[in-house]
C-alpha cells in the first residue's frame, strides 16, 4: 500500500515538474518571439553592410502602406565552384534585411536544383532568377542584372535597386505603351540571337512596359496615319528606308503634342525627317576613341554626360558599350535641353577614312569630341511644339548597344537601354540605378605569404596546444 | 567535480557568487590539468585553420564571415566532447548525491560548470585572434563585422554549452552524453536548410528555430536584439532543464 503511494507521489510530482517545465519553456519562447518582433539593430560594421538604401525603405514602407501582397522569390545560384555561395550569400541577405523591416514581403529562397516544382509552378529555367509577384504584375530579375564581374573575376552584387525597382513596379503595376515602329527595314520586337532586341524588350517587360509594332500605314486601314494615343513613346530601331511623308506628319503632330520618341540608327541608316525640325542630323563617318574595347576598333569606350538617365552609371562606374556608331548632332534652339548621354572623350573623332587602323586625319575626318547618343527636352517657345507637356527625344547613332549581344557584354548596356525608355515615357522618379556595389574588402597575398598562413593556422596553433598539454602532463608526471 | 575536494569541503558556507565561482575555478583547474582541454583546443583550432585557410584561399576576403560559420558547426561537434563528462561522470562516480547535499546551491552548481565550459571556449575564442591578426596584416578588415562575428561565436558558445550540459545531466554514459548534446543541437542548425524541402507554412517555424539564421545579423556587422534575445532565450531554456533534471533526482 505504502509503495503505491510513494508511487503515486512520485507520479504527481513528476506532472507538476513536467507542467512547470513547459510552462517556463513556453514563457521564453513567448518572450523571445516579441523580442524578435519588436528588435533593436546596430550595424557597426564599417561599411554599413546591412543597411539598405533609402529608396529600398521607401518601397519597403510603400508596400505596408498599400496592403497588396507582395511576394519574392530567389532561387539559388548554379552550384559551379565557390560562386554559388557567395551570390546566394548576397541575395539570402538582401532578402533576410526586407523580410526584418516588414511582415508585408513574403520571402522565399528556393534550391533550384532541389526544389523543380517551384521552378516549374512559376516558369523558371534559369538558376539564380528571382521573382517578385504583386496582385497583378511579376517581374522576373536574371542573375544577371544582380551581379557584375569585378577585378578580381569575382562577382559584386548590384540587385538591391533592381530588387527595389521591380517590387515598386508590381506595387504600382501601371502598363506603359511603347511602340516599335515597322515597315522601314527596323528591328523587328520578335527578333532573336546576339543581334536581335530579345533582351532588351524584356528587360522593358519587367519593368513595367508593354512592347508592341507599330506599323503605320498598315495600321491606319486608309486613314490618314496617326500615333495612337495609349502611347507612352515611340521607338525607331534600325531604319533603313525613309518613312512616308504621311508618317512624317503623323510624327510631327505627335511629337508636337509633348510626344516621346527614340531614334536609334547605324552609320548609313534611314533617319527621319521629323527630327530636322528639332535641329538633329548625323553626320556622316563612325565614331572613334583612342581607348576602344579589345580587339574591337570600332567600339569605343564613351563617357557618360550628366543626366537623369546616365547617373547611376556614372555613380557606378560601368561603361556602355557601342558598336560601329554614327555620330549625332544637335543644334541649339529655343525652347530646348540638349545633353549628350554618351560621348567620345576630346581626343575621340568622327572616321570617314577606311584606313585600317584608323587615324585622325586633319581635313579629313571630323574633331572630337563627338556624341553617340543625345537627349533632348523642348518646349514652348519652341516653334515645334505646341503644348504645354515636355516633348522628349533621344537619338542614337547606334542600335548594337540595345542588342543582346551588346546588353549581355556591356556592364552598363541594360541599365542605360531601360534607363532611356523610362527616362521617354517620363517614369523618372528614381531611375533604375546600377550603384555602387556593396565593399568586399579583399586580402593581398601573394603565394608564399598564403603558404606561411597555411602554416600557421593549420599546424603552429595546434601544436602549440599539443605543447602546453605536454608541458602540463611532464610537470604533473608522477603526482 | 570528480576528486576529494569540492564545495563541501570549503569549510564555511559561501554565498550564491562564491559557490558558483569556487565551483567554475575548481572545473577548470580539472579542465587545464588533465589532457582534455589541450585536445579539445589543438582539434578545434585545427579545424579552425583549416576552414580560415579554405575561406581566405577560396574568397580572397578579408573577413571571418566563412570561418565563423564553419567553427560554429566545428563547435557543435567539438564542445559535446567537453561538456558531457560535466554530470555524467559525477552520476557515474557517485559523487552528484555528495554534491546535491552539500552547502552549494544547485544553481550555482551548475552556473559554475556552465561558466567553466564558457571560459574554456574563451581561451579557444581568443586563441582565433590570430585569425583576425592575419586578415589585419595583409588586408584591411572591418573591425565591426569582426566584433560582431566574435560575439556570435560567444552566444554559440554560451548556447551550446548549456544544451551540452543538459545532457550530461541525462545518463551516466559521457558518449552517449556527448552524442546526445550532438543529436539535440544538429536540427537547430540544419533547420532552415531543410525548409525548402518542406510546406511553405513551416518554413518560418523551422528558419525561427535555427541558429544559422540567427548568427546572419552577426556575421554581418549587426548587433541584433532580436537574436541576442533568442540565443539568451536558448542558453536560459537549457539550463533551466539541467537544473529541473538534477533536481528530479530528490524525487525520483
Amino acid at each position: 500500500m505504502s509503495e503505491r503511494v510513494h508511487w503515486k507521489r512520485r507520479l504527481l510530482t513528476g506532472a507538476n515538474a513536467a507542467i512547470v517545465s513547459v510552462f517556463v519553456v513556453a514563457i521564453v519562447v513567448v518572450a523571445v518571439d516579441l523580442a524578435g518582433r519588436y528588435r533593436l539593430r546596430w550595424d557597426v560594421s564599417a561599411d554599413g553592410l546591412s543597411t539598405l538604401r533609402p529608396e529600398t525603405e521607401a518601397v519597403i514602407e510603400a508596400v505596408g502602406r498599400a496592403d497588396k501582397a507582395v511576394k519574392i522569390t530567389a532561387f539559388s545560384a548554379q552550384q559551379k565552384g565557390d560562386e554559388a555561395w557567395v551570390k546566394d550569400r548576397a541575395v539570402r541577405d538582401l532578402l533576410r534585411e526586407i523580410a526584418l523591416r516588414t511582415d508585408a514581403i513574403e520571402i522565399q529562397f528556393v534550391d533550384f536544383d532541389a526544389d523543380r516544382l517551384t521552378a516549374e509552378r512559376l516558369g523558371v529555367s534559369r538558376y539564380g532568377t528571382v521573382v517578385v509577384e504583386g496582385p497583378d504584375d511579376r517581374v522576373d530579375i536574371s542573375d544577371r542584372d544582380l551581379f557584375r564581374r569585378n577585378k578580381e573575376k569575382g562577382w559584386d552584387f548590384v540587385g538591391e535597386p533592381v530588387v527595389a525597382r521591380a517590387v515598386h513596379q508590381v506595387l504600382t503595376s501601371s502598363r506603359r505603351v511603347v511602340y516599335l515602329l515597322q515597315g522601314h527595314g527596323e528591328r523587328t520586337v520578335d527578333a532573336t540571337g546576339p543581334r536581335g532586341l530579345g533582351a532588351w524588350i524584356g528587360l522593358l517587360e519587367n519593368h513595367g512596359f508593354e512592347v508592341s509594332p507599330l506599323d503605320l500605314l498598315r495600321d491606319a486601314e486608309g486613314a490618314a496615319p496617326a500615333i495612337p494615343e495609349d502611347t507612352h513613346a515611340v521607338l525607331i530601331v534600325g531604319a533603313t528606308a525613309p518613312l512616308a511623308p504621311v508618317e512624317e506628319e503623323a510624327l510631327v503632330e505627335y511629337l508636337g503634342r509633348g510626344g516621346r520618341l527614340g531614334v536609334f540608327i547605324d552609320p548609313g541608316g534611314s533617319f527621319p525627317r521629323a527630327l530636322d525640325l528639332f535641329g538633329v542630323r548625323t553626320q556622316a563617318g563612325v565614331v572613334f576613341d583612342t581607348v576602344a574595347v579589345f580587339p574591337h576598333e570600332d567600339r569605343p569606350v564613351l563617357r557618360y554626360g550628366a543626366h537623369p538617365v546616365t547617373e547611376g552609371l556614372v555613380e557606378g562606374n560601368v561603361t556602355t558599350m557601342v558598336a560601329h556608331a554614327a555620330p549625332v548632332d544637335v543644334a541649339a534652339a529655343e525652347g530646348m535641353v540638349v545633353t549628350p548621354l554618351l560621348a567620345t572623350s576630346r581626343r575621340g573623332w568622327i572616321e570617314r577614312g577606311t584606313e585600317r587602323p584608323a587615324v585622325y586625319v586633319e581635313g579629313e575626318d571630323g574633331p572630337g569630341p563627338a556624341s553617340v547618343v543625345v537627349a533632348l527636352e523642348a518646349t514652348p517657345p519652341h516653334p515645334k511644339v505646341n503644348a504645354g507637356r515636355v516633348t522628349r527625344v533621344v537619338v542614337s547613332g547606334d542600335t548594337d548597344l540595345l542588342t543582346e549581344e551588346l546588353i549581355g557584354d556591356g556592364p552598363g548596356n541594360s541599365t542605360f537601354a531601360v534607363n532611356v525608355v523610362r527616362w521617354l515615357t517620363g517614369d523618372d522618379d528614381g531611375l533604375w540605378r546600377v550603384g555602387r556595389p556593396p565593399g568586399v574588402r579583399r586580402l593581398a597575398l601573394s603565394v608564399g605569404q598564403l603558404r606561411l598562413v597555411q602554416w600557421v593556422v593549420l599546424a603552429g596553433l595546434p601544436l602549440l596546444a599539443v605543447l602546453a598539454g605536454a608541458v602540463v602532463w611532464w610537470g604533473r608526471r608522477g603526482r | 567535480m570528480t576528486g576529494s575536494s569540492g564545495p563541501a569541503s570549503m569549510g564555511r558556507a559561501p554565498g550564491f557568487v562564491g559557490a558558483t565561482l569556487a565551483v567554475t575555478r575548481k572545473e577548470l583547474r580539472v579542465y587545464f590539468l588533465s589532457p582534455m582541454a589541450y585536445v579539445f583546443l589543438a582539434s578545434f583550432l585545427f579545424l579552425g585553420g583549416l576552414f580560415f585557410y579554405l575561406g581566405v584561399a577560396l574568397t580572397g576576403e578579408a573577413s571571418l564571415r566563412a570561418t565563423m560559420s564553419n567553427l560554429a558547426v566545428a563547435l557543435i561537434f567539438c564542445l559535446p566532447l567537453v561538456t558531457m563528462r560535466s554530470f555524467a561522470e559525477e552520476q557515474k562516480a557517485g559523487t552528484l548525491e555528495l554534491l546535491m547535499t552539500a552547502p552549494v546551491p544547485l544553481g550555482a552548481l551548475i552556473l559554475g560548470k556552465w561558466l567553466a565550459v564558457l571560459a574554456l571556449c574563451g581561451v579557444l575564442v581568443g586563441a582565433t585572434g590570430v585569425y583576425a591578426g592575419i586578415l589585419a596584416l595583409y588586408g584591411d578588415p572591418d573591425p565591426g563585422v569582426l566584433l560582431t562575428s566574435y560575439l556570435g561565436l560567444v552566444v554559440c558558445c554560451a548556447a551550446f554549452s548549456a544544451a551540452g550540459l543538459f545532457t550530461s545531466t541525462l545518463t551516466r554514459d559521457q558518449m552517449v552524453a556527448g552524442v546526445g548534446a550532438i543529436l539535440l543541437l544538429l536540427p537547430f542548425w540544419l533547420s532552415s536548410t531543410v525548409s525548402s524541402y518542406l510546406p511553405a507554412w513551416a518554413a518560418p517555424v523551422l528558419d525561427w528555430v535555427s541558429f544559422l539564421e540567427h548568427l546572419r545579423s552577426f556575421a554581418r556587422g549587426v548587433i541584433d536584439t532580436g537574436d541576442l534575445a533568442w540565443f539568451l532565450g536558448f542558453t536560459g531554456v537549457f539550463l533551466f532543464l539541467t537544473w529541473r533534471s538534477i533536481e528530479s533526482r530528490r524525487w525520483r
